[in-house]
């Protein structure tokens, strides 16, 4: 479904009519379509406040868990507005667009700007489903002696996999999709996610891994979570090897593992240190697929040690250029990538422009998510976008400190910082 | 200045794909990872480097034919080919390496809707060039190491075209023998064009290994691919070739692309050809690397593939890909085999004594260094 209108003020209850039919044809249910169509509505007002008149182009892309609107214009509106912590001024007609569109954020679960490669702007509104709870507990098996791998297991062996990381492992330990089953089963229908599931002799399930690959260049790996194998340490190595297979021969370059814990080296994993979530600790490893032949780093001087060291552990070849801020001219405004997750408590900033006000606006964001009482908070620097070092001082000088290495992450390698909420 | 819609110009098999980025050149590669000297053991090529005669002309070459264009179709090659094989010169089609005749072949029996079949773990580009020309590539899992008929069989259907085996596998090296590949051709029957690569025929020193070529009279739906870059150390030069039955090659040959084998590459091919000195030196040194390092892995514990191919395959107990950074900075290059689907091994080539010498103390050092964790694990484990 795509719509044409022009970014003018009497065309928004056509286009909010069309988010509307659009969520319920994607299959949200009455009250999720109204909250899209809200955000809609705000959206839209704030594009006409900041490029009156252009065209847009509206897209419904059905995620099957979530309906995604896509708005596309084809000049840049005011990037300031897109900084969730944009103040809402009630006193200006300019302020008022600003604090519709930090009401829009907050009716969806996602909500995204992107430059796109080929020219224009693409911002992104995100519902997703509601999915009863799980029904069932998970009931432990005998331990199984041997198993076989699938990689399209039947949809009851997937929703006793989502009772068991629900039931087996911490909240911590797992991303809130994996449960409860429907989502989960929707979330594999989405192609953006794949699972490996270990089944006994009889089917029985024995234990399993879930990945999810975005647009970028690194796959995300989640486990192994494990019900009872005779030899988890072998199940640990068949799964892991599994899906290094299967993205061996891809143009992803490298796996992320968020694991509940370490798994032996033979799984081919590299530690990568472990990351903070509220509730606990879970281990991270790393896999290159691609043969390494070195790259360019640009590095604050700040973050040297932490990154030669991992450079160093990891046998990374790189040119390390330390960078400094010389006062040179950079992005005219700061603006951040914000993802929430308020389930977990968790936050996660990426720079996306980083200018001259960027101790202002990572102040105003951390005052916000420390007002929200998100516990933890991310933010990724890569090494292959020089400005976004001029970043550093202000995130160190603001209690993160450097937590993990994912090498090629991004433009090149990407160093996650992380803050406790409410630290300085 | 106008914007140019690709999005709307590229067909989406070519979008989907992603371009294969080859190794820099060493000095580039060696200051990268600090090393003073590089040992390239990733390609399987002859460290001996073309015959004496090839190297001889190479030498002497006249650069005044450098100004003029080869012989377009190959035809002195071709004939001394001919010759050598006990074919026709028709039969004989030659590329700028048996990549390049690995495409002409698609392109002349594939269209869009149509398959080909092959082994998961092969040489890639028989998958690459059908994904890329927008032919489904179907791919059968290896049964022990080696290409199962019966899962290849399994997927061959109405649209299936070409079958290709690589025998010796690359990279395993396991290999069929004579009568499991007619059984094999006879199964499958005549509708199908069956491509043997035989890139690494020349290493074969089994009374039971096939000579495709000498089969083809039997079943005319066999192409043999062949190779001057792996036993007669011409890579650089980038010569290979097909042979296939006249009616075969009269196809193929309206895809193929004349002229694309330069004139030195021709010339070295004709001195280097059938030198039968030099394929036994080659295999002598290959059988001496092939044990020197069987008895290495023996020591470490680690398991090995070996045949009579140059090249073996080393599982490892850690990160493939962390291996090859960790050997980099000692000086020796291998193939990581998580891009053949082999996560966890290295594919290492066979050079010369000391060289092997050299990698097999690498390798005993890594293996004792590494079997643990990393020292940053050590070091900070999950506290980090």
């Amino acid at each position: 479904m795509e719509l044409n209108v022009e970014l003018i003020p009497e065309r928004m209850p056509v286009v909010v009519a069309f988010a509307e039919a659009a969520a319920k044809n994607a299959g949200l249910a009455a009250a999720e379509a109204t909250m899209l169509a809200l955000s809609t509505e705000e959206l839209f007002l704030a594009l006409c406040s900041s490029i009156l008149g252009a065209g847009i182009t509206v897209r419904l892309q059905d995620r099957r868990y979530a309906a995604d609107l896509l708005f596309q214009v084809p000049q840049p509106p005011d990037l300031r507005i897109f900084n969730i912590t944009s103040r809402p001024d009630h006193e200006t007609e300019a302020g008022l667009a600003e604090m519709g569109l930090f009401l829009a954020s907050r009716a969806c679960d996602q909500f995204s700007i992107q430059q796109l490669a080929l020219g224009g702007w693409e911002i992104m509104l995100r519902k997703e489903r509601n999915y009863p709870a799980a029904t069932q507990q998970f009931q432990p098996l005998p331990s199984v002696q041997t198993w076989q791998l699938t990689t399209t297991p039947a949809p009851d062996l997937v929703k006793q996999f989502s009772t068991l990381i629900a039931d087996s492992y911490a909240a911590c330990q797992f991303p809130e999709e994996f449960t409860p089953p429907g989502r989960l089963l929707d979330k594999l229908a989405s192609n953006e996610y794949g699972i490996i599931l270990a089944q006994g002799e009889q089917g029985e399930l024995a234990g399993g891994l879930i990945w999810h690959a975005d647009e970028g260049r690194i796959v995300e790996c989640f486990g192994p979570y494990l019900a009872a194998p005779a030899e988890p340490e072998q199940l640990t190595i068949a799964l892991c090897e599994k899906v290094t297979e299967q993205f061996g021969r891809s143009n992803r370059l490298g796996l992320v593992l968020y694991a509940p814990q370490q798994p032996p080296a033979a799984a081919g994993f590299e530690a990568t240190g472990s990351i903070v979530i509220p509730g606990g600790t879970i281990w991270t490893g790393y896999r290159m697929l691609a043969e390494e032949f070195g790259a360019d780093a640009a590095v604050a001087a700040e973050l040297m040690p932490f990154y030669t060291n991992w450079c160093s552990s990891m046998a990374l070849a790189r040119n390390i250029h330390p960078y400094h801020d010389d006062g040179e001219t950079g992005n005219g405004l700061t603006l951040f990538a914000t993802r929430l997750n308020r389930a977990t408590g968790m936050a996660r900033l990426t720079p996306l422009l980083v200018g001259r006000d960027a101790e202002a606006v990572l102040e105003e964001h951390l005052q916000l998510l420390d007002q929200e009482q998100f516990s933890a908070i991310y933010c990724t620097i890569d090494t292959g976008r020089p400005f976004d070092s001029l970043l550093v001082p202000h995130l160190l000088r603001h209690g993160f400190t450097p937590r993990m290495l994912v090498p090629w992450g991004g433009t090149g390698d990407l160093i996650h910082l992380y803050r406790a909420g409410g630290s300085q | 200045m106008t914007r140019c819609n690709l999005e709307a110009l590229v067909p989406q098999y070519v979008r989907q794909f992603e371009a294969y980025i080859p190794s820099p050149p060493d000095d580039e590669l060696q200051r990268m990872f600090g090393c003073s000297r590089l040992v390239r053991m990733n390609n399987n090529e002859n460290p001996l480097g073309p015959p004496p005669a090839a190297a001889a002309l190479l030498k002497t070459f006249d650069p005044a034919l450098v100004s003029r264009y080869p012989s377009g179709d190959c035809r002195p090659l071709r004939a001394k080919l001919a010759e050598y094989l006990g074919v026709t010169p028709l039969q004989v089609i030659l590329g700028n390496g048996a990549n390049e005749v690995i495409a002409f072949v698609i392109k002349a029996f594939c269209e869009q809707g149509d398959n080909i079949v092959t082994a998961d773990r092969t040489f890639a580009v028989y998958e690459w060039i059908a994904r890329f020309s927008g032919v489904d590539a179907r791919l059968v899992p290896l049964d022990d190491f080696g290409f199962d008929e019966e899962g290849l069989l399994a997927r061959v259907d109405s649209r299936t075209k070409l079958v290709f085996i690589c025998n010796p596998n690359n990279p395993t090296g396991t290999w069929w023998s004579k009568d499991r590949l007619v059984r094999f051709m006879e199964r499958l029957g005549p509708n199908h064009i069956v491509v043997l690569d035989e890139a690494y025929a020349e290493f074969m020193n089994q009374p039971d290994y096939p000579d495709g070529i000498a089969l083809m009279s039997r079943f005319p739906n066999l192409i043999v691919f062949r190779t001057f870059s792996k036993m007669y150390g011409l890579a650089g030069l980038r010569i290979g070739y097909l042979v296939g039955t006249e009616q075969v090659t009269d196809i193929v040959r309206k895809t193929a692309i004349v002229y694309s084998v330069n004139t030195l590459a021709q010339s070295a091919a004709l001195a280097a050809l059938g030198d039968q000195a030099f394929i036994s030196a080659t295999r002598s040194l290959v059988q001496d690397g092939q044990q020197m390092l069987a008895a290495q892995c023996a020591e470490l514990k680690l398991p090995i593939l070996t045949s009579d191919c140059n090249f073996a395959m080393i599982k490892l107990p850690f990160s493939d890909t962390l291996a090859y950074r960790l050997l980099m900075q000692q000086g020796y290059m291998v193939r990581t085999m998580t891009g053949f689907r082999f996560p966890g091994w290295i594919r290492v080539s066979m050079t010369n004594r000391d060289a092997m010498q050299g990698f097999c103390t690498a390798l005993s050092r890594l293996i004792h260094s590494r079997t643990d964790q990393s020292l940053l694990a050590r070091t900070y484990g999950g506290s980090l």
